[in-house]
């Protein structure tokens, strides 16, 4: 793990595949990758993204991965049986572009070059998020992607949005007004987003 | 969508934002979609209020006409699924499904209201998409509907508001004016109100015939049973009561400055072809009323032919006419039922025509009380009818020869009468002297009030020639239509119409008003009175014009 300036910013993984819409990124570690709605930050000035799809798999696909746990009894004694395991693995995880910065001010729009295949990938500290989830037209990006990402990468981006905007109680009713706006024509949809999203009592 | 739609703010009069327009047409009316976060409900807007848009270059004020909710899919309305959670429904509300109102703009204002600003004109234009719409604050509506003057009166007030509506009064009197109502929704009482208006502009005198003596001296409020007071109690000098039942009016404690008698010698045969429904004659029979005027004189002929007794001088008189004998039959039964009136003598000595006018050309008004005749619709329809036309006739002549530069104009008139269809249903309205002064309008100074509950039934002609109308409540769809035939926007105002309250509430729309306005009719209570004394020109200082007897007669019952 490799921590730089802030304490909550840490380099977890490297983009392997770059398009303009969406990058893949592999974790240094197996299964350390941000959880899904989570927005990282790609190479310097950073390019965001919003966490998607998440995959664990063989490093070689030619050899399929084996039970190993016939025996054990614990799903951890699997893992200390064979240490192998975590070579033989990988973590990637797919982000959707969300935004870039530019000149110190953050974009709400894709970026002009996706990122480069090996640049950094680090989790966002509170602060960022918190900046950039404030007006909300992050995501508005994010739904204007809507047939790139599931409802439960959108629910999971307003929730953690939320979690970062404590100080606006009503955060997510102006998220949900949002997403309203955005998917006018689609009430099945943004009522299946809105389910994911209302605030548990 | 633009994120102005959430802003909320005040116009620059004091309005509350109630959302943005997002479509429309000048000849359809606005839709504005209301905005969801300024805690507006769709609730709180109510048809008929008023509205003000504030477009690029102008601001445009406006009625709701109409209010719809709406929403973005469709699916949303067949399958409602996740509603009943608080936040999915909070998040909902506003945005994919919403508010509409429709509104109509009428007047276009200044941008920037100041002392000396141009009135509003009638709109020719709409605003743009996304003009913010304000409710319209008490300044705005001041603005459009005027100060209380000389030439302005004070009439209602609009629905939730507390500033005044004014009547321009030079307008009002200009051309005719209908006052339509179901029974029982207080036409009586506006229309005392609008006569005391007539009287307090001064620009015309008015002729009332009161069928049911609600408007001379004293009137009945059926509600709460009490009595309340005439023209003649507020403004006794202005006023002159003219009455056909003597006994009627000493009942009520007064007495009537003239007691009317008609000689069989004023009525004509046209009054006959008018009375036809009433007294159930042919057509045959009234057209025979011609034939005998022709044999025995224009002033004899009915005091002639009802001499006449039994059957057989009645044949002979038919053959010698060439009518039918059965006809005339009725028509000298049906004419001696006339007789038995008590205003009609065989011969009167008594002018009421002449009387008429002279008080009306003194500028005063004159009230004729039926009495106990007030319930034959006959004596109403015979007299009207005989007293406007001769009345008509004299003013015709004035006129002409004021424009022939030999005397002076004469006073305009304003002749109300209530029952208005039987005078001016599209059978008789032709015909009737009525009809006459409804379609040539104000040329010889001569217009109509016409009171009436079933607007369906007046000819559509006059109908079309009213200047401003007064419309109480109207449930029946015809009645509607007529009442708002000709009325450009009348689409929107039905709506209005069906919804007034019964009582109290009433839309006016037409040459009096800038714009088509619900109000609530002030009170006509003891609040009324002291204003009307105190603010009309005959009470403080108006001791020059009264007489002593009137002076006398208004101190007894101001004591009493």
């Amino acid at each position: 793990m490799v921590v730089e300036g802030d304490r909550s910013t840490r380099r977890i993984g490297e983009v392997i595949e770059s398009n303009t819409y969406e990058i893949v990124a592999q974790c240094y570690e197996l299964y350390d990758s941000p959880p899904v709605g989570s927005v990282v930050s790609i190479g310097s000035p950073p390019i965001y993204a919003a966490v998607k799809l998440i995959t664990t798999q063989p490093l070689d696909p030619s050899r399929p991965i084996l039970a190993r746990g016939e025996h054990a009894a614990t799903e951890d004694e699997v893992y200390q049986d064979n240490p192998q395991i975590p070579r033989l693995l990988t973590t990637r995880f797919e982000g959707l572009l969300i935004g870039h910065q530019q000149n110190e001010i953050d974009n709400p729009y894709l970026p002009p070059l996706p990122p480069r295949v090996h640049s950094f990938v680090y989790t966002c500290g509170e602060d960022v998020i918190s900046r950039i989830t404030s007006d909300l037209t992050f995501l508005r990006l994010i739904v204007s992607q809507i047939e790139r990402v599931s409802d439960d990468v959108i629910g999971a981006f307003i929730r953690m949005a939320d979690t970062c905007q404590s100080h606006d109680e009503e955060f997510l009713l102006k998220a949900g007004r949002v997403l309203a706006q955005e998917l006018s024509g689609d009430f099945p949809r943004l009522n299946s987003i809105l389910r994911r999203v209302k605030p548990r009592l | 969508m633009n994120d102005n739609f959430d802003l909320t703010g005040l116009s620059s009069s004091g309005g509350e934002l109630l959302g943005v327009v997002v479509g429309g047409s000048l000849g359809q009316g606005l839709e504005i979609r209301l905005g969801n976060t300024s805690g507006m409900s769709v609730e709180d807007v109510k048809v008929g209020s008023f509205v003000t848009v504030r477009g690029k270059r102008n601001r445009f004020f406006g009625v709701v006409t109409d209010i719809s909710l709406g929403a973005s899919d469709a699916r949303l309305k067949h399958a409602p699924t996740g509603v009943e959670d608080p936040f999915i429904a909070d998040v909902l509300s506003g945005t994919i499904a919403y508010g509409n109102i429709s509104v109509l703009p009428t007047l276009t204002m200044p941008v920037v209201s100041g002392d000396n600003m141009d009135p509003p004109v009638a709109a020719k234009t709409i605003p743009g998409h996304f003009s913010s719409v304000y409710t319209a604050s008490e300044q705005d509506v001041a603005m459009v509907f005027g100060e209380e003057d000389d030439q302005h009166f004070w009439i209602g007030t609009p629905l939730d508001m507390n500033t005044k509506v004014c009547l321009n009064l030079d307008e009002l009197v200009k051309r005719s004016i209908g006052v339509f109502g179901k029974s029982g929704t207080g036409k009586t009482f506006l229309t005392r109100l609008l006569l005391v208006g007539v009287l307090q502009g001064r620009q015309a005198s008015s002729l009332i015939f009161d069928m049911h003596s609600e408007y001379g001296w004293a009137g009945r409020d059926s509600d709460t049973n009490t009595m309340v007071k005439g023209l003649k109690q507020l403004f006794p000098s202005q006023v002159s009561t003219f009455t056909l039942d003597e006994e009627h009016s000493k009942w009520r404690g007064y007495s009537a400055d003239e007691v009317v008698r008609i000689g069989y010698g004023d009525i004509e045969p046209e009054d006959v072809e008018l009375l036809k429904e009433t007294l159930n004659l042919s057509d045959v029979a009234a057209s025979a009323a011609y034939n005998l005027q022709q044999r025995y004189g224009r002033n004899s002929w009915m005091a002639e032919f009802l001499k006449l007794e039994g059957q057989s001088d009645l044949a002979d008189l038919a053959g010698s006419l060439g009518v039918q004998a059965q006809a005339l039959g009725a028509l000298h039964n049906r004419l001696r039922r006339l007789g038995r009136f008590g205003f009609l003598e065989e011969k009167s000595n008594f002018d009421a025509t002449s009387r008429i006018i002279e008080h009306l050309e003194s500028g005063k008004h004159v009230v004729l009380e039926f009495g106990r005749y007030g319930n034959d619709l006959t004596a109403y329809i015979l007299l009207s009818n005989l007293l406007t036309r001769r009345i008509h006739d004299r003013y015709v002549e004035l006129k002409e020869k004021a424009d022939g530069g030999q005397g002076k104009d004469p006073r305009p008139l304003v002749i109300v009468i209530e029952e208005a269809h039987k005078f001016l249903n599209p059978g008789v309205a032709s015909q009737t002297i009525f009809g006459i002064i409804a379609r040539e309008l104000r040329k010889y100074n001569v217009t109509l009030m016409v009171i009436d509950q079933r607007p369906s039934a007046i000819d559509s002609e006059v109908m079309s020639q009213l200047g401003t109308r007064l419309t109480c409540l109207l449930d029946n769809e015809r009645d509607i239509d007529a009442a708002l035939s000709g009325v450009s926007g009348s689409r929107h105002l039905r709506g209005v119409l069906s919804r007034l309250e019964a009582k109290q509430q009433a839309l006016i729309f037409g040459h009096a008003l800038p714009m088509p306005v619900v109000v609530h009719t002030r009170a006509y209570d003891e609040t009324f009175y002291s204003q009307m004394l105190r603010g009309s020109p005959t009470s403080v200082g108006d001791t020059t014009s009264e007489t002593q007897t009137e002076r006398i007669e208004r101190e007894i019952n101001e004591l009493f």
